[in-house]
């Protein structure tokens, strides 16, 4: 029988095939703990298939580090080095450059939302990875599959499942052809970095009670309090989102974190190391009603406090709190925000 | 029912041609399809789901003759030319077949049975309508439901064991399994009739990323305020509902270049002899390139022209100088320049190779002075 597939989408950065592998640990090994996993073993039924969409992103870099270097050589050679192209040129380059937070982070966030060409490429990086592996599996025995997002990861993973579910090949969608178990965002920046005409409120890109309509079963939203990356325009549908039935079967949670347990809390394996995080997951995961009982998830959750002590970090909380930008922060203040949150942690 | 009934001798005729597969003992994680020992709560339901997520019920390992059957039948060779839809009712025909026998084996009305039987052949009926019952998630077990049926599985069956393995938890037990068994032998029919279109967008897909994977690997480059100029003048060509945009923007087949410096090569005849040939920074100030596309996603014949700035180190003419180059198929490209008064080619690096068959190693002397 297909394992149910478990598509993970990284976040910004620099990302190289393989990027997942610690993720891929750390959720086996926390599913692990649980009593499930006895009846349930994570390799028998689950595996992971790693989405890296920023191929093209760091082909760009490359290729303006290149052609800047050349140009730069070249002019210099014949004593031009001063001139405006040399400058035009160095400019290209500096956008290009390695290890730079503004031209790997914020570039890609920037390139996403602005350069439609970088998106689509981005987008069709996933959905081919989806439809492949769908299209591998036997026709008689589909896979379920579910989507784990982080960061512009979730940006990414909606436009690309909108723009796939709503595509009409010879006159068919794929709404109610194939449904994901889950969607999980986490630090969703989804609306941030919505298009004018795609509203992720509106979009297919939604859970349903009902079998023929949604993408998707559950649609969990995860949040740390601290981490102001999802901040602006945050993901915060109202209570009749996506429809009052699905809402009731709480098809669509919320899970809103606040426990340090390391600096980075933007960071992809600080959310899956909270209970509260991973057990969202894992139950939507197991098609079964309780599969992780609410005492044993807040046997979990109490452990993993007490490992977390909220003044460990006070002082981190401190220098991070002018980031935690307003919701409708002008796009220089979230560039600013973010920068200067990276910024901090990396000096921390 | 006539319906049915027509359906019902359609499958068994079709299985008379294949021939079934006999029913073998179940092995593996299949072998023991027993209601547990200690069964209390959710243990029974959960021994179904896990059966369920192993294929031991309607899935690959299940040998009950409902799944071989319908599973032989997906399988045949078809003669018909039109006979992918026949084989998917047939086979949904097969599953009522099986529901209709269940509920008469039974002592009591099974209800629950019945439901089923009726959502199987509503599922065959509305197939192509894209409705629940006739889709696969329908009949998918979702949080210890399968949504396509009323009957509550894991409520009912947690409630009917809670106090220890009765009878009543027993009968519930098995129940249960064929339930689980009939959805998963019906999802896996509608995954079959799904897949056809699945396949067309796996197709079209391919095609867009080839196009993508053309269009920043085969195009001339473009720098960052290229790529936003571009952006900004590129056409949505995707439909809108509702105020909402819909699928994927076609891939473009033009570019403008703007500002863009590159390395290329000068042929200038006034200059002396063993410097007449060397590389040069060239702008293309502003341009414009465009093509086609190949219905497998690759490029077709692209042709493109730019007004250019050389500037080059010159032993007899001016360092800069303006003039107009043409790009074939993005990488052949061949201009003139005037500098002050003197004209000279310049040519892209692959032209360059081409026409005078310069060494790699002069090549990058050229450019490098290395």
């Amino acid at each position: 029988m297909a394992k149910h597939v478990i598509f993970l989408v990284h976040g910004m950065g620099e990302f190289a095939d393989g990027w997942s592998k610690d993720v891929q640990e750390q959720i086996a090994a926390a599913y692990s703990t649980y009593a499930i996993a006895k009846t349930l073993p994570f390799k028998d039924f689950f595996r992971f298939e790693e989405i890296t969409y920023n191929r093209h992103f760091d082909k760009l870099r490359k290729q303006w580090r290149d052609d800047s270097a050349a140009v730069g050589a070249l002019l210099k050679k014949n004593g031009l080095e001063a001139s405006a192209v040399n400058k035009l040129a160095s400019a290209g380059g500096a956008a290009g450059a390695e290890d730079q937070f503004l031209s790997t982070h914020v570039l890609d966030v920037v390139l996403y939302r602005f350069v439609p060409m970088v998106a689509e490429a981005a987008r069709n990086e996933v959905a081919k990875r989806i439809l492949d592996t769908l299209v591998a599996a036997p026709a008689l025995d589909q896979p379920r599959w579910s989507i784990v997002a982080h960061s512009l990861g979730t940006s990414v993973a909606h436009d690309a499942l909108h723009a796939l579910f709503t595509q009409g090949v010879k006159g068919k969608s794929l709404v109610g052809k194939t449904k994901a178990d889950l969607i999980m965002m986490i630090a969703n920046v989804s609306r941030l970095l919505e298009e004018p005409n795609v509203d992720v409120y509106k979009s297919v890109v939604r859970p349903s009670a009902a079998p023929a309509e949604g993408i998707c079963r559950y649609y969990v939203n995860a949040r740390h309090d601290w981490d102001p990356i999802p901040r602006p325009k945050a993901f915060k549908p109202l209570d009749d989102w996506p429809d009052v039935v699905t809402r009731r079967e709480d098809r669509y949670q919320l899970v809103q974190i606040n426990a340090f347990q390391h600096k980075n809390i933007h960071g992809l394996e600080h959310y899956l190391s909270n209970p509260k995080v991973h057990v969202a997951l894992f139950r939507r995961l197991i098609p079964i009603d309780g599969a992780i009982p609410k005492e044993e998830a807040d046997g979990a959750s109490a452990k993993f406090e007490a490992s977390t002590p909220f003044g460990q970090f006070e002082a981190l909380q401190q220098a991070i709190k002018k980031f935690q930008i307003a919701e409708e922060s002008t796009w220089s203040q979230v560039i600013a925000a973010y920068q200067g949150f990276f910024e901090t942690l990396k000096a921390f | 029912m006539i319906i049915i009934s027509r359906l019902r001798f359609v499958a068994l005729a079709l299985l008379i041609l294949v021939g079934v597969p006999s029913s073998g003992r179940a092995q593996g994680p299949c072998a023991d399809q027993t209601l547990p020992a200690v069964s209390t709560g959710r243990e029974p339901f959960t021994k179904l789901a896990v059966l369920t997520l192993s294929g031991c019920l309607g899935g690959p390992q299940d040998n009950a003759a409902v799944n071989t059957d319908v599973r032989a039948i997906l399988r045949t060779t078809p003669i018909d030319p039109a006979p992918f839809k026949r084989k998917v009712t047939t086979a949904l025909a097969r599953v009522s077949t099986h529901l209709a026998d269940a509920v008469q084996a039974q002592p009591q009305p099974a209800a629950a049975l019945e439901d089923a039987a009726r959502q199987v052949g509503l599922a065959a009926v509305l197939l192509d309508s894209g409705v629940s019952p006739a889709v696969p998630a329908a009949w998918t077990l979702d949080a210890g439901r399968v949504p396509a049926l009323s009957t509550p599985l894991q409520p009912d069956l947690d409630a009917a064991c809670a106090t220890g393995a009765s009878a009543a938890c027993r009968s519930q037990f098995e129940l249960t399994k064929e339930l689980l068994r009939v959805s998963g032998v019906t999802k896996s029919i509608l995954d079959y009739y799904v897949r056809p279109i699945i396949k067309q967008h796996q197709a079209a897909t391919a095609i867009r990323y080839a196009q993508w994977d053309e269009y920043f690997g085969t195009a001339r480059s473009q720098y960052p305020w290229e790529l936003f100029l571009n952006g900004a003048l590129m056409k949505d060509s995707r439909p809108e509902e509702d105020g909402v945009r819909l699928g994927f923007r076609d891939v473009p087949k033009s570019q403008v270049i703007l500002l863009h410096p590159y390395v290329a090569f000068e042929y200038a005849e006034d200059e002396p002899e063993g410097n007449r040939f060397a590389g040069v920074v060239l702008v293309d100030a502003i341009g414009y390139n465009r093509w086609s596309w190949k219905p497998d996603g690759s490029m077709g014949f692209a042709l493109g022209a730019s007004a250019i700035l050389v500037m080059g180190d010159h032993a007899n003419m001016d360092d800069v100088g303006w003039g107009a180059m043409l790009h074939v198929n993005h990488k052949w490209s061949v201009g003139m320049t005037f500098l002050g008064d003197t004209k000279t080619i310049v040519v892209s690096g692959d032209v360059a190779q081409l026409w005078t068959s310069v060494s790699a190693a002069r090549k990058k002397k050229a450019m490098t002075g290395q």
